[in-house]
């Protein structure tokens, strides 16, 4: 279960750094044209990726296998 | 769409800086904030000089390095082609003023109602207030708090808080009731002409067609919309020599 | 009744928990002076950024990023070696660097906080500044690498390195009762020292390490590039920005690594954890770092001599025999010394702690000589329309939020050493865990 948390986390984090980033670029603007991010606090959404991603090591460290019996 | 540009003929401009002060008047702008700029240059050594003037506002640049380094999208370009600057969401950190290579922008360092020349007389005084009818100066611009133009933004006039930057605007605030800027407006000698370069039969573009126009700083990339005509670029013998006095 | 016969208190290692008096001097001594430093802080949001030296470039003459911007530079280039140091340390099981290994993560977490501080005190608006940073932040400019990989993301990883490397010294802490039994408990957080755990922390720590790296190299790039990629100042704009701000980085902090592990084994009772070894496998880092960073200083050098363009002649000139001559000779000499001592102490291999502590503190003076040649002439030499010459001198402003600063970090360091073991409690076969 830890294992899965952990891989779920790293994904999840990496997923949110794309969308964030993505979501923050300027996506259809011409050059230097008014290029907001498409949805506010997608910087946000990047930081926590980035934040899942190396949270994930606490959490493999510290959530306690479940022992199958 | 309309496609604004300014022509700034240095064969006219006669240096006397009446396109600075109309500037500061209709844009409120602070003590050492010089949105319009006119350089006076010196070639050569003395006594054999030349001597020339050369008119800065901001370029309003296609490419604008500034619009590119803003980190939270506060100064952006218009579709007519206006470079203006959100002053709700600006955060003063002042990187567009180091990306520019014209040297426009224009931090605010103090609060607005120390930046104004205000300890010159006391404009409360019973005898004063006679005369100027009780206005303390300066004469505050009802159009600056406006937001103008399709993104809704406050865009116009300077000095509103301390801790943001501002730069010319191109008079948006007029620009948008179809008058010209103050700077071009107020120019004695018609030195100055801005118009929409999309309308072929404009003012502007029938001007840019009889001469040839060249850009300041063309090998930075910019693509600025400001065009010069007569006159030719400062080269590395060019001096500026009268650096504006206002000390902030 | 027998009154219960009074248990000694246990004593923890490394001095944890024994807040001697010189130390509460100390902590007083740092507490006034960032308090000074708030107040210089508060000046500046109430009056308005004018109380400082700034100005705005070209027709004001000035230089609008100026001290605050070389602080925030340097910081962000210190934690670049901390936490290189402990990566470096899990991925290549380099045991003679063991023992400082926490004080390098440490320092990384410092000084990325007191880079963060750096870059909110220049801001003219903070308060927006936090809040549009996270809202607006845009990835076409270079401040958005700065702001969302350095300050908000390298900040947390090194963090997480520094919890999770701590928590069996801990566990170990936790055992006895003292004061702070409650906080080494939080921080262990279970930990067994079972070969398991042992084992699970080797993987994460050496994944993590992994991570760390490509996160800060693409961080101190984009610092590198906030400058390298400006067209229009002469004097940043160059393709050497990113790979040379790295360079000075890790010259940088492993200096200060140095000064920091000497002050430590000054106040252990075993001074020894931190042997000749581990100083000279450092020393030999710096040794390489600065012999890269100079070679570029060369190579930036020698082209501006051979040809510059017009545009960087006056910036040049006054960098190399003009205003700012002083500050680049004396950064070039603060940096080319002790090289020279570390490249005399490699050949001879006696390695000899006084140099190295003298080194350190030299070249980080040296680096941040540098970083203020990087940001100031640029502005008041540099720019393309022949406006006049412009000048910066910092006022009291700024030398005492700096100060205040520094002292901060200063503050938290000998906080933390007090709380928990700057070294790694060694087991019994001697193996430092982290």
């Amino acid at each position: 279960m830890r294992e899965r948390v952990t891989t779920m986390m790293v994904i999840g984090g990496l997923v949110l750094m794309i969308a964030g980033y993505l979501l923050a670029a300027p996506w259809g603007a011409t050059s230097v044209d008014n290029s907001d991010p498409s949805l506010p606090f997608s910087p946000l959404i990047f930081v926590i990726g980035v934040i899942m991603v190396f949270g994930s090591a606490v959490v493999y460290e510290l959530l306690p296998d479940r022992k199958r019996q | 769409m309309a496609k604004y540009s300014m022509v700034v003929d240095l064969e006219r401009c006669q240096g006397c800086r009446a396109c600075v002060e109309a500037c500061k008047i209709e844009n409120n702008t602070g003590a050492g904030t010089m949105w319009m700029h006119v350089f006076r240059f010196e070639e050569g050594t003395y006594p054999d000089t030349k001597m020339s003037f050369l008119p800065r506002p901001c370029q309003h640049c296609d490419n604008a390095p500034c619009v590119k380094v803003c980190p939270v999208g506060a100064r952006f370009k218009r579709e007519d082609g206006l470079v203006l600057t959100d002053f709700d969401r600006c955060i003063g950190c002042r990187y567009c003023e180091l990306a520019c290579p014209y040297g426009v922008n224009y931090f605010n360092w103090q609060k607005p109602e120390k930046a104004h020349y205000m300890d010159v007389v006391d404009w409360l005084d019973e005898d004063v207030a006679a005369v100027t009818g009780g206005v303390v100066p300066p004469y505050k611009n009802p159009d600056l708090d406006i937001k103008y133009g399709e993104e809704q933004r406050r865009t116009a006039g300077g000095g509103h808080s301390k801790g943001v930057i501002e730069k010319c605007t191109f008079c948006v605030q007029r620009v948008e009731k179809g008058m010209d800027p103050a700077c071009v407006q107020t120019c004695p000698v018609n030195a100055l002409i801005f118009g929409d370069v999309a309308d072929s039969e404009s003012p502007i573009s029938q001007y840019i067609a009889a001469r040839e126009p060249w850009h300041l700083l063309e090998e930075a990339g910019t693509e600025p919309r400001v065009m010069y005509v007569g006159g030719k670029p400062p080269n590395s013998s060019t001096k500026e020599i009268e650096r504006p006095k206002a000390k902030v | 009744m027998a009154v219960a016969a009074q248990q000694p208190r246990p004593v923890l290692p490394q001095g944890v928990g024994r807040f001697t008096p010189m130390w509460r001097l100390f902590f007083l001594a740092m507490l006034v002076i960032a308090g000074f430093g708030l107040f210089a802080y508060w000046r500046e949001t109430s009056e308005g950024m004018i109380v400082t030296g700034m100005r705005n470039v070209g027709t004001q003459g000035g230089a609008t990023w100026g001290l605050y911007v070389t602080m925030v530079v340097y910081f962000i280039g210190v934690s670049f070696a901390g936490i290189t140091v402990a990566a470096l340390i899990r991925i290549f099981d380099l045991k003679r660097l063991q023992p400082i290994g926490r004080i390098a993560e440490l320092l990384t977490v410092v000084s990325l906080i007191l880079g963060g501080l750096a870059i909110v005190v220049d801001l003219g608006q903070p308060l927006r500044g936090i809040i549009n940073l996270f809202k607006y932040a845009r990835p076409q400019s270079p401040f958005f690498g700065t702001f969302t990989l350095v300050i908000a993301g390298y900040l947390f990883a090194s963090s997480v390195y520094l919890y999770l490397g701590g928590r069996r010294d801990a566990a170990i802490l936790a055992d006895s009762p003292s004061r702070l039994q409650r906080f080494h408990r939080w921080w262990a957080a279970g930990y067994r020292d079972t070969d398991e755990e042992r084992a699970r922390h080797r993987k994460t720590s050496f994944w993590l390490g992994l991570a760390i790296i490509p996160l800060l190299v693409v961080a101190h790039s984009t610092l590198g590039f906030v400058f390298g990629l400006q067209v229009g100042r002469p004097g940043w704009y160059g393709t050497l920005q990113a790979p040379a701000f790295v360079a000075l980085a890790g010259v940088s902090g492993i200096g200060l690594i140095i000064v920091l592990a000497f002050i430590v084994r000054r106040l252990l009772s075993t001074p020894d954890r931190i042997s000749i070894g581990t100083f000279s496998m450092l020393g030999k880092f710096l040794m390489v770092l600065l012999a890269v960073y100079l070679y570029f200083m060369l190579v930036e050098l020698l082209t501006l001599l051979y040809a510059t363009p017009e545009v960087e002649k006056r910036l040049s000139d006054a960098l190399l025999t003009g205003q700012y001559a002083w500050i680049y000779w004396g950064s070039v000499a603060a940096l080319a010394v002790p090289l020279a001592l570390l490249v005399w102490q490699a050949l001879t291999r006696r390695w000899n702690v006084g140099w190295l502590v003298a080194g350190g503190v030299l070249v980080n003076l040296g680096a941040i000589g540098k970083r203020y040649l990087i940001v100031v002439p640029s502005q008041t030499h540099g720019t393309l329309l022949p406006y006049e010459v412009g000048s910066y001198s910092p006022t009291w402003v700024e030398y005492a939020v700096i100060a205040g600063m520094f002292a901060f970090g200063a503050l938290l360091i000998g906080l933390f050493i007090k709380v928990f073991p700057a070294l790694p409690i060694a087991d019994e076969e001697g193996d430092a865990y982290a």
